[in-house]
This record gives structure tokens, sequence and C-alpha cells, in this order.
């Protein structure tokens, strides 16, 4: 009799388990977007994304965002909705101007979790040991900037995700890129340096991106950071970095200068594009070079800023405790005290008057009383309802008609000749009126409605009419 | 400290009465804040300025000064400023509507913590006004028990602010002609206030598909880490001792 025993599989401890937290923080950078491409029917009007590749929008978007990043602090909603709209309308032709727009914006949305306040988009990653762990990324940035605009930037989670999702460090991959393109420039295999070469600049750009993010949030953030446990090391590693980068980027274009040297025509202008690109690279690196040596003294200008003691932080919620609180309070006991909250909450108050334009401006200004007593201010201002057309339709209409047949009849005749004609023809007062300033009207080219020629000759005086003395000509054709 | 030193003080005091004015747009004021930073003496003579006109300094960095007045001084804001000639009901819910627009924007201490950061958390006035709303409907659920009425001139805020219209229906009734919101209307109170926070360099605007949304500036993030949170919960608790006690 065999032995009873029962083989279970041994369950697997944490230590057996694989740790996959990186893998996982890449894989969660996607969600927005795969979320995205299957919501695309709820997120827009079904059909606004037939034909359209969220996916390729989205990345599109990222980079966009990188690349501008290279020449600004980031980019402008509007500009970024423009792109889009080029984006979208590219894999979808016959969509209309609007929808590619609203398309754009809605890619650019779901990238900076507009819904959510652009939040950092949360998720929680299992760790072996430990459990769920609670994870947040951005993948786009919006934020004011100094001089007062709204900037958008792609943050370096968003850089990650463009790396195909594996989670290269850009350094290393455009370090390993570099040596093959000299190696097969060397070996004169120039198309496909070429490839490499473009490869090589879009790794520039993220790179440049990727150095100036981490100097940015920084700077913006003194508190923040550990000056020479963090900073200083990333800056010395960024240096030398580009530093390594523009030895090589000479070595490549010594190679390229001395292949065209002796090159056929073929190969030529693969080795021009070759040598511009490569030079592309250079001028980013030498640009990142000089911020990195600005960077140090930045910092330490920030310095007394980042030491300087603190008042006091805040020490209580503002909506738990000071709104729970003010909610439960007499709406009249807090309208007496509403001066005091306010003065907590505002900036200090700029005495208008003190300026004499603006004096001027509020003593003309009537004041109005609103239904409940209160003022009528700017808010409650309604549409102003445009003033009624002088003349009625008809009334147009008809003298339109009475002068085109007039002027077809006569190859020149003046304004006056015109308005004599017509009180003779039966038109009354109000008709000429309407025919003198549809006259005066016609001097404009674009408002000429008679076609012809119109020229002035002196003045006219008609008593209930008076100005320039128009003179119409019909075109001839001269054409037998 | 000779006259020149004193002048370029004053000239940094009288920046900071602008709060709009950004030092990357004002080379003088761009110098004026790099001075504050590294002359000790230069700085206590902008605290003394600033405190003969009643102004705290708050804050210098390279974004500008930040200073606010001591309560009810001369460039102290008050309701009126927002908006003139408010009952005692309207000023109470403009009040309170400040303070849940600071709430939308950082409802917790830690969320005030880190001053500057790369990516903001933005708000709507619908948000603003549906979390002020989800608010006083916990504060209904929890007095639904309670059946006896509330004297008007102890009408909590949250019933005031559920009785209020979020858009006046006599004017959604105006369909077809685009308008502005009212004060009698909570939208309209809310917008009042954001109109009057980027007004004066708080919050920055940002038009967007649906609605504009609003983004908080560093004056504002320093204002209420540094000053307000704290004195806003001394004031709740200052006025709920008062009105337990009866006090006026």
């Amino acid at each position: 009799m065999p032995p009873d025993i029962a083989l279970t599989p041994a369950l697997p401890t944490d230590n057996d388990l694989p740790r996959l937290g990186r893998h996982l923080r890449n894989l969660a950078y996607a969600v927005p977007l795969v979320r995205l491409a299957i919501e695309r029917n709820t997120v827009a009007r079904p059909g606004l994304f037939d034909g359209v590749d969220l996916h390729y929008a989205a990345m599109a978007l990222i980079v966009f965002l990188m690349e501008r990043r290279t020449t600004d602090l980031g980019a402008q909603r509007n500009d970024i909705i423009d792109y889009m709209s080029q984006v979208i309308a590219a894999m979808r032709p016959g969509l209309s101007g609007d929808d590619a727009r609203l398309g754009g914006e809605l890619v650019l949305e779901a990238l900076s979790n507009r819904s959510e306040q652009h939040q950092a988009f949360r998720c929680d990653l299992f760790e072996p040991g430990i459990g769920l762990v609670p994870h947040a990324f951005r993948l786009i940035n919006v934020a004011p900037v100094d001089d007062g605009r709204v900037l958008y930037t792609a943050t370096n989670e968003a850089i990650l995700l463009h790396l195909a999702m594996l989670d290269i460090d850009p350094a290393v991959a455009q370090r390993a890129e570099e040596m093959m393109l000299e190696y097969l420039v060397k070996s004169g295999r120039f198309k496909e340096s070429l490839d490499l070469a473009e490869r090589a600049r879009k790794r520039s750009i993220q790179y440049q991106q990727f150095i100036r993010t981490r100097i940015f949030e920084a700077r913006r953030s003194p508190e923040s950071v550990r000056w020479t446990r963090d900073v200083v090391p990333e800056l010395k590693a960024a240096t030398s970095h580009v530093l390594e980068r523009q030895s090589q980027e000479r070595a490549i274009l010594d190679a390229v200068f001395a292949n065209k040297e002796h090159a056929d025509e073929k190969s030529l202008p693969l080795l021009g594009a070759l040598q511009h690109l490569v030079e592309d690279c250079q001028s980013r690196h030498s640009a990142l070079h000089q911020e990195l040596m600005t960077a140090h003294d930045q910092f330490l200008e920030l310095h007394a800023e980042v030491f300087r003691p603190r008042r006091s932080l805040a020490r209580h919620d503002l909506e738990g405790e000071c709104l729970s609180m003010l909610l439960a309070q007499p709406i009249l006991r807090l309208g007496q005290k509403a001066d005091e909250l306010t003065g907590l909450l505002s900036a200090p108050r700029v005495d208008r008057l003190l300026c004499l334009t603006a004096l001027f401006e509020q003593l003309i200004q009537p004041e109005k009383l609103g239904a409940e007593g209160g003022m009528i201010g700017d808010d409650e201002y309604e549409d102003l309802a445009p003033p009624p057309d002088h003349f009625p339709a008809t009334t147009l209409a008809r003298v339109e008609t009475y002068l085109s047949t007039l002027f077809a009849s006569a190859p020149r005749i003046t304004i006056d000749e015109v308005l004599i004609q017509a009180e003779a023809d039966g038109l009354d007062l109000r008709e000429r009126r309407c025919a003198a300033f549809l006259m005066l009207q016609a001097y404009h080219p674009d408002e000429n409605l008679f076609g012809g020629d119109v020229h002035i000759d002196g003045r006219f005086n008609l008593g209930f009419a008076q100005g320039s003395r128009f003179v119409f000509r019909r075109e001839v054709n001269h054409e037998l | 400290m000779n006259s020149e030193t004193t002048h370029r003080a004053a000239r940094l005091v009288l920046k900071g009465l602008s709060p709009r004015l950004r030092p990357a747009a004002d080379l003088e004021y761009r110098d004026l804040v790099a001075e504050y930073m590294a002359d000790d003496g230069f700085r206590t003579l902008v605290h003394i300025i600033a405190g003969a006109f009643e102004l705290r300094v708050l804050d210098v960095s390279p974004t500008g000064i930040v200073l606010v007045p001591h309560p009810e001084t001369r460039f102290a804001t008050t309701v009126s400023d927002y908006r003139a000639r408010l009952g005692d009901v309207d000023r109470g819910l403009l009040a309170l509507i400040q303070v849940a627009v600071a709430a939308t924007f950082f409802p917790t201490a830690a969320s005030l913590e880190i001053i500057d950061r790369p990516g903001e958390v933005s708000v709507t006035i619908s948000r603003i006004r549906d979390n002020l709303l989800a608010l006083c409907r916990r504060l209904e659920q929890a007095f639904a028990a309670d059946p006896k009425s509330v004297p008007s001139e102890l009408r909590e805020a949250w019933r005031v602010v559920l009785e209020r219209p979020i858009v006046s229906p006599s004017l959604e009734k105006e369909s077809g002609r685009s308008r502005r919101a009212a004060p009698r209307e909570l939208d309209g109170i809310i917008r009042i206030v954001l109109n009057n926070l980027e007004e004066q360099g708080m919050v920055r605007s940002e038009s967007s598909r649906d609605e504009p949304f609003y983004l908080p500036l560093r004056r504002y993030k320093v204002q209420l880490r540094e000053l307000a949170a704290n004195e806003v919960f001394d004031f709740c608790t200052r006025l709920t001792r008062e009105t337990a006690g009866g006090t006026p």
C-alpha cells in the first residue's frame, strides 16, 4: 500500500515573492492613458474620438511638453491645445477645428487629472512583506510661474513613461547611444547613424528636461531638499555627465568631418543631416552646462530664505476644524465679525482713490441698489442689448433695390443727383436718408454694394443730407 | 543707515502694497528683494517701516514681499472692499465663503506644509460649492432629530447656506442670455471672493473647457500657512465661546 502522503506546494514566503516595485510604478504611469482610451466615449461625446489613437495623442502631448521645456519653463494651455488639435486632426482629417481642439483639451485634462483638481493620481501597489503601499504621481504639472503665466510641464514620471515604460536612466541610455553612434559613423554606416542621431537628440531633450525639472523643483522649494546631501551630488553628476556628452559629441563631429572629406554624393547629405543633429545636441548641452553652473549660485542666494526662522506653521485643518466650527455659528454673529476674518484672508487693501483716474471713474459711476438692498456690482451686469437698426430691414431692402436699378441705368451719376431723382421718384425723407447712408458707405471698397468706381468731387448740401460729393461710375465692359 | 537705504526700504514696503507686482517683471523690485535677503540692516529697516504702517512682513522671497496688515488698521481689507452695502447675513456668508475657498484649496494643515510645489491643486466654483454643501448637509443630518425651530438671530450659518439658491431661480429662467452670477446666489458669492483674491494677487484663474479653474499663488499659501490657518482657528474658538456664553 502506497504511503498516504498528500504533497501540497509550500506557500511562498515574502522572500520568495518577486520584487516588482519599479515595474508596478512604471505600469501605473500608463494607467491614466489606458483609462482615457477605454473611456473614450464617456469623457467625450460618443464618436468624437473615433479613429483617434488616444495612446498616441497622449504620448505626443508628453513629447510636446518635454520639447517645450527645453526652451521655456513649460507650455501655456492655448499652445498645447493648438498643438493637440493638429495631432488629433492628423489622425482624423475630417474633424472640425472646434472638435479637434475639444479632443486635444480632453487629452490634456485626462493627463493632468483635471477632474480631480489636478491632484496627483493615486494607486496602491503591493510590496512583499509590507502589503499595499500607496503611491502618488503626476504626469503633468500645472502651476503659475513668477512671471504670472500658468504653465504645464511634463513630470519625471511622464518622461519615464516616454522611455517605453522601461525605467532606464536617461543618462545611461544617452551614453550608450552616443557610443554606438560614434562607432557607426566611424564605420561609415551613415544611414543607420542618422536614425540613431535622431534618437540621441531626443535623449538629450529628455535628459535636459529631467535635469531642469530637478533644478526647478529644488529652486522653488528650497525647504524641501537637503542641499549638501541631495542637490550638490546631483548637480555634480549632471555636470560631469554633460561634460562627457560634450566630449563625445566632439568626437562624433570629428568623425563626421573626417568622413565628409572623401564622401560621395550619396553620403554627403546624410553626413550633413547627421552634423546638424549632433550640433543641436551640442547646443542643448552647452545651455544645460551653463544652467548647472549658475544653479549653484542661485541655491546659495536662497540659502538665507531656507534658514530664515518661520513665524509659525499651520497647526489646524481649515476644513475639518475651522470651516466646520464656523458653519455651526449664528450667521448674524458671523456677519458682525466678518471684517476680522476678511482681514486675515486677504492681501492689504490698496486704496484706489489715491489714483486720480480711479477717483474720476468712481465719481461718475451711478450708485444703484439691488433688489435686496445690496449694491449692484460688476457681477450683476447683464448683456447690453444691441441698439435697434437705424433703418428697418424692409426700408433697407427697398432702397438697395432702387439704387441698384438706378446705377445700372446710369454710367455716371453723383450722390446729389441720385437723391434728387429719388425724391422725384417718390421716396420719402427716411428712405432718402437711408439712400444717402448707403451711398456714403459705398465709398469703402468692402462696403460698396453697387460695384464700379467711386471718387469725390467737391461737396453737396441738400438740407437733409450733406457731405462729400461722390461720383459713381459704373465699370464699362470694353470687350466687344 | 543713510537716507538712501531708508528710501529703498520704504520702496520695498510700497511694492508690497501692490500685491500683483512681481519682481520678475520689475527690476527695482528684484534688487530690493535681493538686498533684503542679503543685508540684515536693510531687513530690519523694512520691518520697522512696515511696522510703522501697522503692517507685518510675513515673507520675502524671489516672488515678492508678503505684507499683512494688523486687524482693523488702515490697510486691513474689509467685507465692504469685496462688496459694499451688504446686510449682516450676506456679510457672514461672504466671510464664511472666504474660509470655504481656502479650505477647498488646502483642507488640512499638512496640505500647507510645502509652499512651492511643481504642480498645484486647482479649485473651481462648483468644487467649492459642492464641498461646502456637503459639510452643511452633514450638519443638517446631525440636527435632524432636533425639532425645535431656531430663532432668526441664532440661525446657524449652515442653514443659511442650504437655503441660499446656487443660481437664482428668477435669473435662471432667462434662458439664452449669458449673465454673471449675483451675490444673492451661492455661486455668485464664491465668484466674488475668487475675483477679489485674483485682484489681490492671491490666486490665478485659468480658462478651461467647461468652467475656469483657480490656482493658488505663493502669497496666498504663505499667508494661510504662516498666519491665517491658526488665526482663523483662534477666531472660531473665540466666537464659539462667546456664542455659548452669550457674550456680544
